[in-house]
């Protein structure tokens, strides 16, 4: 018999939604053969099946919620005893290359979207089984963000000593990323003030999906921690445009859809390269920026759910024909909702496009711990002033909010004006 | 030939306590030990130094009985011999008592010196054992340094070692002692307290050189208070029968002196493990946390291996070895080892020393507490002392503890305890601590770490 549990995600999901059996009582079942897809705050994570066997027990139904250690299945594979399924912590991030069977077990959490909020601290005492620990080791747990729950303990009795913390989180970038450090008490600042609102009248009541919750407490919080503040203008796209023209139909050739995203986030990876104070975080509780080496750029997508962002890895790495084509398939894969929890994670800048809701200009929300997030306009033809003429030109409205704690509004100035020169003359562009 | 799993040789702390864990665990054992089970420290050491450390206290408590409001009629004095009797008599009882336990846990105790012929091999009695694994517990002997005519001294049975001035005829009436370790200033306390003229010449700095500097500073002031001369700084130079010469502050000082005590340290027995080949580090056997030796199936604990020469430290790394053989987890912690001094009062200590800490570079805070402050203590008639507390910050973990004060040595316990959970002084701060007691010494120290001690 093999009793396979729920494993822990990570900080924040700690259940999630059964959405889609794809076997019932009884079925024989294959290890590595998906069995269910559950919902949690911000992925629809499949899970298959670890070992061979036919199914005696279903732990939940479609709708119920199942929390971290709640048996999903029983199967039974020929073994006598119940064999408990124990998973060694991960200690590497999960790469995008599919894993072996209990993939959910690895992945780790986005904490960019999820800082961990009063609710999750609940349900973490709810669920987890009581570890033996040392009282230096809880409060550097807690002071490094690590999960001590996962952390296996090298004293008597598998007591967690301090050591067991620090190598963990020396180990484990995402437990490590000063994330949840630079948030200041999220548990406090995330809560909205309980306002309650009363309904009169013919009213129907719709419950918000989680992933609207995970949105209503990172928006929540953006909004309490950072004061934004929005520079916007304006570019002159002539050349952008006569250049997309010109090499659209040679990508389509490859397959690649060139969109003007892809030119717009060369021209961010550049500007954040010359300014690196757009690529950090600020770390408020030790009073210094964490100026990040690498650039993974978040673009906002608009699935039917709600609002997705992604990240592009190591996008200074990648030629703009390459972003236009990861741009392609992380969109499609978030609006499919199969984006990968690693994608979300560790985004260091990001983009949202409201051009395409036909809208110029915005005032959009950075993405805590990121210091700036880029807003894209509808480009169109407007009559503009060259030379002392009046011309019909293309232009691009730009929107650029950032943090005024650690940007002030002539640095903005200066990155949004590096956008818009690249973005002016492409021919730099390419060359960089 | 017989044949076990574990030889041990030599029955002192380190050995006995290594042999019953061995033999609990399911290994057949064969302990072999060349004079009484109990070693240096229940028949030459801690204990009989406690049994006349405490003769010399009831002496002392009695001369001021009227302290106390008791009167007595007629005059003080002691028996000697009567003192080493009871001293006698407690030893007699306990190393008794650990043959006892050696015997109900079923380990053969061999009565003979045993010769190592190989890491597999001893001889004892004439007769050749096997072993599939040694575990080598000889201890270590008192040193005699190379002062001209100590040697002489020596044989005349003017110079002694603590061993013999543990059998001596009668208490010296002036006694000179040679190094200001441990050993000196327990044996400086018992025969000051019981009316010797006692000085101690100590070649370094000040007494106790290893221990914290307010705690040797307090009671090296203590001592001094008490009539013990204390010539730091100084080096014996040569002893003459009772004559001896020491250089101090650039003089050539002569002292008489009934008997010298010798106490510079201790050498590990090592002779007779030639045939092993052992890598050595200096005089003793080089070991790893799990006591092994260079050599595979052989181990090496307690003072052999030169570490810590102590009772508590030997049990402890027998505990280690003998669960290692058995095949469970196990490993020395030398951070952690609590150290006490025996004397009116006592020091007791674990941890890093401030001195340590500073050099570890630390943050750290210092919290200490006095015995003026506590009630038990002055109810008690004792007013000597204080607690120091060293805590790392921010999360005031316990880092270090140096206690002076009597009863110091039961105190430390509870320190050891907090050091092996990582605890920190919010925790002992928070522990309720019963009243009226000298523990709540340890709970002020906690509180003055945390924020402010309350009775102060």
């Amino acid at each position: 018999m093999y009793d396979f549990k729920f494993a822990d995600i990570g900080e924040g999901i700690h259940e999630g939604k059964i959405l889609k059996w794809f076997f019932k009582l009884g079925d024989k079942v294959k290890e590595g053969e998906t069995l269910v897809v559950v919902e949690t705050d911000k992925v629809n994570a499949e899970l298959p099946s670890p070992v061979d066997g036919i199914i005696t027990k279903i732990g939940a139904q479609v709708g119920e919620t199942i929390h971290v250690g709640e048996t999903v299945v029983v199967i039974n594979d020929g073994g006598d005893a119940p064999k408990v399924e124990v998973k060694e912590e991960k200690k590497s991030p999960i790469s995008e290359s599919k894993s072996a069977p209990g993939v959910i077990g690895e992945i780790e959490v986005s904490e960019t979207v999820m800082a961990s909020s009063n609710e999750n601290e609940t349900k973490t005492i709810e669920t987890a089984s009581k570890v033996l620990a040392t009282p230096v080791a809880r409060q550097l747990a807690k002071d490094l963000g690590v999960d001590i729950l996962k952390v296996k303990g090298s004293g008597e009795n598998g007591r967690v000593m301090k050591e067991d913390i620090q190598k963990m989180a020396s180990s484990s970038p995402s437990s490590q990323t000063p994330v949840n450090q630079s948030t200041p008490a999220p548990q406090v600042q995330v809560q909205a003030p309980k306002v309650t609102v009363t309904a009169t009248g013919d009213v129907e009541y719709v419950p918000i999906t989680k992933l609207r919750k995970a949105i209503v407490r990172s928006m929540t919080l953006a909004k309490q921690i950072i004061p934004h503040t929005v520079l916007m203008d304006e570019v002159i796209v002539d050349k952008l445009v006569v250049l997309r023209d010109q090499v659209k139909t040679q990508a389509a050739a490859q397959d690649i859809k060139l969109t003007y995203m892809a030119f717009i986030m060369k021209a961010a990876v550049l500007a954040l390269k010359k300014y690196p104070m757009f690529n950090a975080s600020f770390d408020q509780e030790n009073d210094r920026m964490i100026v990040k080496k690498y650039i993974n750029l978040g673009m906002a997508v608009d699935t039917p759910d709600g609002l997705i962002v992604p990240n592009i890895k190591n996008a200074d790495q990648k030629s703009i024909l390459e972003l236009a084509k990861e741009i392609r398939q992380v969109a499609d894969d978030t609006i499919a909702r199969k984006v990968q929890l690693s994608q979300l994670q560790n985004t260091t800048f990001s983009i949202t496009n409201f051009g395409a809701a036909d809208v110029a200009y915005g005032t959009p929300i950075i993405n805590h711990p990121e210091v700036g997030i880029l807003g894209i306009g509808k480009i169109s033809q407007k009559p503009v002033v060259m030379n002392g003429e009046i011309k019909i030109a293309y232009v691009l409205p730009l929107s650029l909010a950032v943090d005024h704690r650690v940007i002030d509004g002539a640095d903005a100035g200066r990155f949004l004006s590096t956008i818009k020169a690249l973005l002016n003359d492409p021919m730099m562009l390419l060359l960089s | 030939m017989k044949t076990y799993d574990i030889i041990v040789l030599g029955g002192g702390p380190g050995g006995y306590v290594a042999a019953i864990k061995a033999a609990q665990l399911g290994a057949k054992v064969a302990l072999i030990e060349k004079e009484v089970v109990g070693g240096i420290c229940l028949n030459h050491g801690c204990i009989p130094t406690k049994t006349l450390l405490k003769n010399a206290k009831v002496y002392k408590t009695v001369k001021h009985a009227l302290d106390y409001g008791v009167m007595i009629d007629g005059a003080i004095s002691f028996d000697w011999s009567l003192m080493l009797k009871r001293k006698d008599l407690v030893v007699k009882k306990l190393t008794t008592g650990v043959a006892g336990l050696l015997k109900k846990n079923g380990v053969e105790v061999f009565s003979g010196f045993g010769k190592v012929l190989s890491a597999k091999q001893v001889e004892v009695n004439g007769e050749v054992l096997e072993t599939k694994n040694l575990i080598l517990a000889t201890g270590a002997s008192p040193i005699v340094p190379p002062i001209p005519g100590l040697k002489d001294a020596y044989e005349k049975k003017i110079a002694v070692t603590s061993r013999e001035l543990l059998q001596i005829k009668d208490a010296p009436k002036n006694l000179v002692i040679i190094g200001g370790g441990v050993i000196g200033v327990e044996f400086a306390t018992i025969f000051s307290s019981l009316g010797s003229k006692v000085t101690i010449i100590e070649k370094l700095d000040g007494i106790l050189p290893m221990m914290d500097d307010d705690v040797r500073v307090a009671y090296a002031k203590i001592l001094k208070r008490d009539g013990i001369e204390i010539f730091a700084d100084a080096e014996v130079k040569a002893v003459n029968d009772h004559e001896v010469t020491y250089s101090y502050q650039g003089n050539e000082v002569k002292i008489n002196a009934d008997t010298v005590l010798v106490s510079v340290g201790m050498r590990p027995n090592t002779v007779g493990l030639e045939v092993l080949n052992l890598k050595m580090d200096r005089s003793a056997i080089l070991t790893n946390d799990q006591l092994e030796t260079s050599v595979p199936n052989v181990y090496a604990i307690g003072d052999v291996n030169g570490k810590y020469m102590l009772a508590h430290v030997a049990s402890a790394e027998g505990l280690v070895a003998a669960e290692y053989i058995m095949g469970h987890k196990a490993a020395m912690k030398y951070d952690r080892v609590p150290n006490a001094v025996y004397g009116s009062p006592e020091i007791a200590t674990v941890g890093l020393t401030e001195k340590e800490a500073k050099a570890k570079g630390l943050k750290y805070k210092v919290s200490t507490f006095p015995l003026l402050a506590s009630g038990k203590a002055m109810a008690d008639n004792e007013k000597d002392g204080f607690i120091k507390m060293i805590v790392s910050e921010p999360y005031k973990e316990i880092i270090g503890v140096h206690i002076l004060s009597y009863n110091a040595s039961d105190l430390i316990a509870e320190i050891g305890v907090t050091l092996e959970l990582e605890g920190t002084a919010h925790e002992i701060a928070r522990t309720i601590h019963p009243h009226p007691t000298l523990s709540e010494i340890v709970m002020e120290a906690a509180h003055g770490a945390v924020d402010k001690p309350i009775h102060m």
